[in-house]
């Protein structure tokens, strides 16, 4: 188990430091400096701008500086905001942390209630219905879903209850302060993957319910308590576990469409702004402590995986 | 009932294994309604009637919210070149002047001044005001500001504003002293600026966001993180900013120890930074913001729903530009048929969307030289050419294919990405078939442009200006040779000369003379091709009246109150 786990961790730093190196090089590669605005600067600022950021050096010699304080835990200092990369991030990130596990949450729980229904009941109206959902969850895209709830809830359902005993159905358009701002925003991230949990908890739960130490199970008459409690939920679940890794990745990522449509301050809009102003510390920066959150959530996911299922690490040692 | 026992059962089980590592939520503060008003400076004041709007706006008494557009990158009223960042100084920070709702100068930190004859010399005495740490705003707040910018060492992007002060450049570019420099303190209360040459819009520029002093004790104990932070920041303006939260919103509150807080109707000001329009537009009207910017779809809708949709002009002007250092751009005749082709009324119209105005000179109708309007100075009413000339524009390509020797004439459009420049492109597109032009087009993101019009690499390209200061002089000395602005790479001795001139002309008609010979040059040899003046579409709530958005104050809410 060691030996698995270290296997993994040492993958998980090469990962790291090759996306690191390709980040760099890579975005030194678009067209336009962070400093060319419409106005043009005059030489005297704009070598002044250079020397301030370090981009008056060679290239090569700007990689392994950002390499080394890379190591040492340090970003830069974002040449669009004239701030500490890590202070926007430990700024940021706890909104986008939290808005994220609030989809999961929400991702997980309905799509293993809405999977278990449609398996338990399969071929009623009950599991048409939640197919249906998972279907539209599916097709469509996170930031359609916040702007038609933003349409629909807070201003037509908003405009319908005003002055009247259900008005605190009304929810805000924009912010993430109070529990009522969080809500619209953690359905519309979490539609798509409760989507994609419920027709995988369906699947996997048909599947193990028809297996032969099920019905053995039930001829020893164990109580149907305990038949899902130790033999089908740990079986049915094993898929919805592997998929935790990329749903994260896809929560995280498609956070930052969210974020702008509620106006949440987490790190969406610094992630692709600093693409568009070339902001090369902050695209670096964003990138690399993103692809350490991924390497790290999915090598968590390995490492329970293996837990749970012995089989699985078995087989790797083979 | 058993089975929904293990439904439950296995949903709760669901949820234990996501609850393990699931962090605090961040602490939530208190909240107040958003509001929204993007939009750049225009010239003529916008007072906002009181409306019989259907939003009553936000709840939050004595506060009004708008939508700033997006997050302010540098409050560093140094480093600061962008239209946000200014429009928080203007309700933040107070230079020595300020302007009124039609942009004339008025006292500000400066009591009053005297003018030398020759012009050169400023004498500004200042009034008692405090900054929001208690200390009181001396000359030197603007000698220790004004020098720091010209620093070398500083990476100030609007630098050169400064060089119209003696011995600023020089300094600047290491070929001066900072002795040398004529910004002098003359006492606690008075500071002496002497000028390099007459500057008549000086006064102007002592209103801009890049003139604000900077208390020098606070300044250096925060060094380069000055004013990342809204506690990181002094204030002597109307407003102190109370909060700043990154890329959502920032919050002012009223200053009490503000000179003429008398006059100041609103408590709070809260501006958001919502970039997408409809966003924007839901916020507005679900009541959580007072002021929005409005593209032309919403502007149509809201007009359609019976709403007063009001505008004003960002003082922008936009124009083909046009590579000459490019074969095919060189010759005038080209250049003519692509201007006169295109139908700026209807690409207004069709396009735009808005109440954006035609145009057939450089200068807007916003400029103003001395007391009177630039652009009625210039000749035939500004009007050098016609709109829509396809017959003007055909013989033009007739002559420009002789002169070239080719059959036929095809030029690449230069364009931002995105759907409105897209619109625009296909719309040039269109003009110019009509008059025979091939035309292809290269959508490219906004620093890549950028990026191509610095290197020439491009023929033609849909390009905007907006003022720094209220002269023709902002507009006009871009185009001289070796400018880094002067994209198109015009060389016209003559040209360079007038601008030269007219930068040390103390005589008000000699330098109009130069300043209109200039316009001249560059449109009736068609260096540029106007297309049209922009104008900008906001909408406010019922609770707001008295904003006011001009060319040079994007938006100012000294005058503002709270309809009640």
């Amino acid at each position: 188990m060691w030996k698995y786990i270290l296997k993994r961790v040492l993958y998980a730093i090469l990962t790291l430091w090759a996306l690191a190196t390709i980040t760099f090089f890579i975005m030194r590669l678009l067209p336009g400096d962070p400093f060319i605005g419409t106005k043009a600067l005059t030489e005297s600022a704009h070598a002044a701008m250079n020397a301030k950021y370090g981009l008056d050096k060679p290239v090569i010699v700007q990689y392994f500086m950002f390499m080394g304080n890379l190591l040492k835990g340090d970003m830069g200092l974002s040449t669009h905001y004239n701030r500490p990369v890590n202070t926007i991030i430990a700024q940021a990130f706890p909104y986008s942390f939290d808005l994220g596990i609030r989809s999961l949450i929400f991702a997980v729980i309905g799509g293993v209630f809405c999977g278990s229904i449609a398996a338990l009941y399969r071929g009623t109206w009950a599991d048409t219905a939640t197919m249906i959902i998972a279907i539209i969850g599916v097709s469509i895209p996170s930031f359609i879903m916040g702007a038609l709830m933003q349409y629909f809830i807070s201003l037509k359902l908003g405009a319908a209850v005003a002055g009247t005993a259900f008005e605190f159905l009304k929810l805000p358009v924009i912010g993430y302060v109070t529990e009522k701002h969080k809500i619209l925003p953690a359905l519309a991230l979490g539609f798509g993957s409760l989507a994609t949990l419920s027709r995988l908890t369906r699947t996997s739960m048909l599947d193990v319910l028809g297996q032969d130490y099920i019905k053995t199970a039930k001829a020893k008459g164990l109580s149907q308590m305990a038949i899902t409690w130790k033999h089908a939920l740990r079986n049915a679940l094993l898929p919805v576990v592997t998929v935790l890794g990329p749903i994260t990745a896809s929560v995280l990522t498609g956070a930052f469409v969210v974020e702008n449509i509620f106006n949440i301050p987490g790190m969406g809009k610094f992630f692709v702004q600093s693409i568009q102003v070339r902001d090369y510390s902050m695209i670096a920066g964003t990138t690399v402590f993103y692809g350490a959150f991924l390497v790290v959530a999915t090598l968590l996911v390995d490492i329970a995986y293996g837990i749970i299922d012995p089989r699985i690490r078995l087989a790797k040692k083979g | 009932m058993k089975r929904l026992a293990t439904l439950l059962l296995v949903v709760v089980m669901a949820a234990s294994f996501l609850f393990a590592g699931c962090a605090k939520t961040p602490a939530a503060e208190p909240t107040v309604a958003p509001s929204a008003g993007e939009a750049t400076e225009a010239p003529k004041a916008t007072e906002a009637p009181a409306s019989t709007s259907a939003y009553p706006g936000t709840m939050t008494a004595g506060s009004v919210t708008f939508n700033l557009g997006s997050e302010p990158p540098k409050m560093n009223s140094l480093l600061a070149t962008d239209t946000n960042s200014f429009t928080l100084f203007r309700h933040l920070l107070e230079g020595l002047t300020t302007l009124d709702p039609q942009n004339l100068v008025q006292p500000g930190m400066a009591e009053s001044w005297d003018v030398s004859d020759d012009k050169l010399t400023y004498t500004f005495h200042l009034r008692d005001a405090k900054w929001s740490n208690g200390d009181a705003v001396t000359a030197n707040d603007f000698k220790f500001a004004w020098m720091t910018v010209l620093n070398p060492d500083t990476a100030a992007g609007y630098n050169y504003m400064r060089y119209v002060i003696k011995g600023a450049q020089e300094y600047n570019t290491k070929k001066g002293t900072a002795e040398d420099v004529g910004i002098e303190v003359v006492d606690e209360k008075t500071l002496k600026v002497t000028l390099a040459a007459p500057t008549p819009y000086f006064l102007d520029l002592c209103a801009f966001g890049t003139f604000m002093p900077l208390n020098e004790t606070f300044y250096k104990q925060y060094g380069d993180q000055y004013a990342t932070e809204a506690s990181n920041m002094l204030y002597n303006g109307p407003w102190t900013m109370t909060s700043w939260e990154h890329e959502s919103k920032i919050v002012m509150t009223k200053n009490p120890d503000y000179y003429n807080a008398a006059e100041i109707k609103i408590d709070e000001l809260v501006a958001l930074m919502i970039t997408d329009s409809n966003v924007a537009m839901n916020t507005f009207k679900s009541g959580e913001a007072d002021m929005i910017g409005l593209n032309g779809e919403q502007s149509a809708e809201m007009k359609g729903a019976g709403e007063t949709v009001q505008s004003y002009s960002d003082g922008s002007s936009w124009a083909l530009a046009f590579n000459l250092t490019d074969k095919t751009m060189a010759n005038a005749n080209v250049r003519k048929a692509l201007t006169l082709a295109i139908d700026r009324q209807s690409f207004i119209t069709n396009v735009l969307k808005n109440n954006s105005s035609v145009s057939y000179s450089w200068n807007p109708a916003v400029i103003n030289n001395g007391d009177k309007v630039f652009k009625d100075q210039l000749p035939n009413g500004a009007k050098y050419f016609n709109d829509a000339d396809i017959e003007g524009a055909k013989a033009a390509l007739e002559l420009a294919k002789t002169e070239l020797g080719v059959d036929t004439i095809s030029v690449e459009l230069l364009m931002d990405e995105g759907d409105t420049g897209a619109l625009t492109a296909a719309y040039y597109q269109d003009c110019w078939k009509k008059a025979g032009i091939e035309c292809t087009i290269t959508q490219v993101p906004f620093k890549d442009r950028l990026a191509r019009q610095d290197n020439k690499e491009y023929q033609v390209s849909s390009y905007g200006w907006g003022p720094d200061y209220n002269d023709p002089m902002t507009f006009l000395d871009l185009w001289v040779s070796g400018s880094g602005n002067n994209i198109i790479g015009l060389n016209d001795a003559t040209y360079d000369k007038n601008i030269a001139d007219a930068l040390v002309e103390a005589d008000y008609d000699k330098r109009t003379a130069m300043l209109v010979e200039c316009e001249n040059t560059l449109i009736e040899n068609f260096y540029l091709g106007p297309v049209y003046f922009r104008q900008r579409d906001f909408i406010t709530s019922g609770k707001l009246q008295g904003v006011v958005r001009t060319a040079f104050q994007d938006v100012n809410f000294r005058w503002a109150s709270i309809v009640e």
